[in-house]
């Protein structure tokens, strides 16, 4: 897409986006976080995001593993892994979405507002700006911000700490012109070919003319240069949330206790609970993954009788089948996935009706189905037949709202029914009967039955038939 | 105070009549027999656990089924539809039988748990949720503290919660707000209460509990029926 270049846009740039990934998401006491903590790069052998602590031990960026090993020794070091930024960048576009409309992501670690089309909205660049800000501090992440009328031009204030949230354009230049354009999108190669001309900052760049310099450096550094001087339009594609919900949490370190990842799991939740919050949906299912150290990822989907979004709902049930489930080795990450959800009807009932028994049952059930299983849980159904085996039938998915209400039932039934009748074991006393049952021709199960009711020597009552070949079976207890 | 009784009133091992006045088990429910409602100093508790003790199939449940329709909190539990939870069941429930007993079976439901452990679980979630009216629950051998936990259980979510068990050796000490002998003569049922809370133990009374004749019923109105046809005359 092409676009003026008159448009404000705000860059952010985020400098420690892994880093504050792990301090938000596993870190969880305040002694834990002051820890020297660092994100180490393989590739480039190189410190690339330090935290505090590890800035006063006097560990620096750009630093190779060993040196800074040598400095502190129990510095905590993870791997930098990019597709963590890209996530959490998707995350915090998603977040975004809801103040500002047209965003680009700029992996791994940036991200571009365009503010000019907000700006009506809001009533000027400031409450823009504090939305935006507020929502920002929210998420946690730290993050340096430049406003400019080009993609390129923001870019390079925000990276060179120049920035600032303004739409004067004389002082937005003047910011501008202080940046180096070390920071710059353009070739290495044609970086170092205007550094020998005596041109390394953006002042110092616009005093040539383009044309000047088009025969000196490549077409695409061209392009940037003119881009950062706001002659040409950017080309970008903004972001555009997805349908479904997707988180991944790589875990601080293994875990193979249940017990230890349901805190894990609650901030998963918690997540997922704003993303529904702010649709004003709630789902049915979701499926968490737990990649497993040494064998295959174990999915797991949870289910909900009903509806929900907040995450202590979603917890207990969680929690609950998990109890049940043993990892064959320690878990290292988790994805919680929830692809289809439903838009919440706001209930029009008071708190009085029996609208609020009804989410209490619904809410009983799937936790006595999520710990137990869904097929211990039954319910009756009735179905109009002689024949007492095929009369009741037990339907295993509670959800199901289509029971039969039958109008004219047989009195005198047993409340208990063997599943299949057992040969007549003791000497009763009968006590009310012949009712002749023959029926079934029409299908397979053909009966033939005189039932009687007898009582023991106990006092049981039960239900007995006999066969056309005078065998005696026991068929109920009528309890 | 004597430390072994204090003891015992710490663990709410003993009762004290004093404080009969005022709590839960005050408030009682006619049952609709007089004779029962006299030796349970005016009829069922309106929540808590209560032990039946019968051979399998002498008519308890449909005893309580009686029980439970007299009560006032039937309409308030039907108007809400609140459940009624049958778990561990030794057999088959019989549908039919339920209906006939105007049980609806959309406010049914039967949990046929694996161990003694699930059943106690769930016995006690369905007890507390408050959406339950009844909890019927099948097992043989409890303990002190499993019954103590389903009575509180019961106590919190104001149901009732019926142990069903056929174990004659009955401990008499339990923590259960009501405990029933049942046993059966020809169309009589002996019911004797082994221990009910704000009450004495009491000696076995007799009510009648007959099988109702349905079956009878229809046919009488498929006779009925017989009536309903109009003679057509042909006019000459």
């Amino acid at each position: 897409m092409q676009f003026d270049t008159c448009s404000l846009w705000i860059y952010l740039h985020f400098t420690q986006l892994h880093l504050n990934v792990i301090e938000n998401t596993q870190v969880h006491d305040e002694r834990e976080l002051a820890q020297p903590r660092a994100i180490y790069n393989m590739q480039s052998n190189q410190l690339v995001q330090l935290n505090e602590s590890a800035l006063q031990k006097g560990i620096k960026h750009g630093m190779g593993l060993a040196s800074a090993s040598l400095l502190y020794p129990q510095l905590n070091v993870h791997e930098y892994n990019e597709e963590i930024e890209k996530h959490a960048l998707e995350h915090m576009a998603n977040a975004l979405y809801l103040l500002s409309s047209d965003i680009v992501l700029m992996p791994p670690n940036g991200l571009v507002l365009r503010a000019q089309n907000m700006l009506k909205l809001y009533g000027g660049l400031g409450p823009y700006w504090q939305n935006i800000s507020r929502c920002l501090s929210q998420l946690g992440y730290r993050y340096q911000s430049a406003a400019g009328f080009s993609i390129q031009a923001c870019k390079v204030m925000a990276k060179c700490k120049q920035g600032i949230i303004s739409q004067e354009r004389d002082v937005i230049e003047q910011q501008l012109f202080k940046c180096s354009l070390a920071h710059c999108d353009i070739d290495l190669k044609d970086f170092e070919k205007l550094k020998r001309i005596g041109i390394s900052t953006v002042d110092e760049l616009s005093r040539v003319p383009l044309s000047q310099l088009a025969n000196r450096i490549s077409r695409y550094s061209v392009g940037i240069i003119a881009e950062l001087r706001g002659q040409a339009p950017s080309k970008v594609t903004f972001f555009a949330p997805s349908i479904s919900y997707e988180d991944y949490i790589e875990l601080l370190y293994d875990i193979s206790l249940v017990d230890k990842l349901v805190p894990v799991l609650k901030h998963a939740l918690k997540k997922l609970e704003t993303f529904l919050y702010v649709r004003n949906t709630q789902c049915l299912h979701i499926d968490v993954s737990f990649y497993q150290r040494e064998h295959e990822p174990l999915q797991i989907g949870f289910d909900s009788a009903m509806a929900i979004y907040r995450h202590q709902d979603w917890l207990e049930i969680a929690s609950l089948k998990l109890e049940q489930v043993r990892f064959a080795s320690p878990v290292y990450a988790l994805k919680l996935v929830c692809e289809k959800y439903e838009v919440a009807h706001a209930s029009v009932d008071d708190f009085f009706t029996h609208k609020s028994t009804h989410i209490e049952t619904m809410s009983l059930t799937s936790r006595l189905a999520s710990k137990l299983g869904q097929q211990k849980i039954t319910r009756l159904n009735f179905i109009d037949d002689f024949r007492p085996e095929k009369s009741t039938l037990a339907l295993a998915d509670i959800k199901s709202k289509s029971l039969n209400h039958a109008q004219s039932v047989f009195a005198d039934r047993p409340g208990f029914l063997l599943e299949t009748p057992t040969l007549l074991q003791q000497k009763i006393q009968l006590i009310k009967g012949p009712e002749r049952m023959i029926c079934g021709w029409w299908d397979d199960g053909v009966v033939t039955r005189d039932y009687y009711i007898g009582q023991s020597q106990q006092g049981q009552q039960m239900w007995v038939f006999k066969t056309p070949e005078k065998d005696w079976y026991l068929h109920g207890y009528f309890i | 105070m004597n430390p072994i009784l204090h003891e015992l009133k710490a663990k709410q091992w003993i009762w004290n009549a004093s404080n009969s006045q005022g709590k839960g088990h005050s408030k009682r429910l006619t049952t609709g027999y007089e004779a029962l409602d006299s030796v349970l100093s005016g009829g069922f508790p309106s929540a808590g656990m209560i032990h039946i003790n019968s051979y399998l199939g002498c008519g308890e449940l449909r005893l309580i089924l009686s029980i439970l329709r007299q009560m006032p909190q039937h309409e308030v539990a039907q108007a809400n539809n609140k459940l009624r939870v049958f778990i561990a069941p030794p057999f088959q429930l019989n549908a039919e039988f339920l209906l006939d007993e105007k049980i609806a079976l959309e406010h049914l439901l039967v949990i046929k748990p694996a161990t003694q452990e699930e059943a106690l679980w769930s016995a006690e979630q369905c007890a507390k949720s408050g959406v339950c009216e009844a909890v019927f629950l099948w097992q043989n051998q409890l303990k002190h503290t499993q019954i103590r936990k389903l009575e509180l259980a019961a106590l919190h979510g104001q149901c009732h919660c019926f142990w069903f068990d056929n174990n004659r050796q009955c401990m008499s000490n339990l923590p259960l707000t009501l405990s029933l002998l049942l046993s059966r003569e020809n169309e009589q049922m002996q019911i004797k209460v082994n221990k009910q809370k704000v009450g004495w133990a009491k000696p076995a009374i007799n009510i009648k509990l007959p099988f109702k004749s349905r079956t009878q019923l229809r046919f009488k109105e498929a006779r009925k029926a017989v009536n309903n046809i109009v003679q057509l005359r042909a006019t000459p």
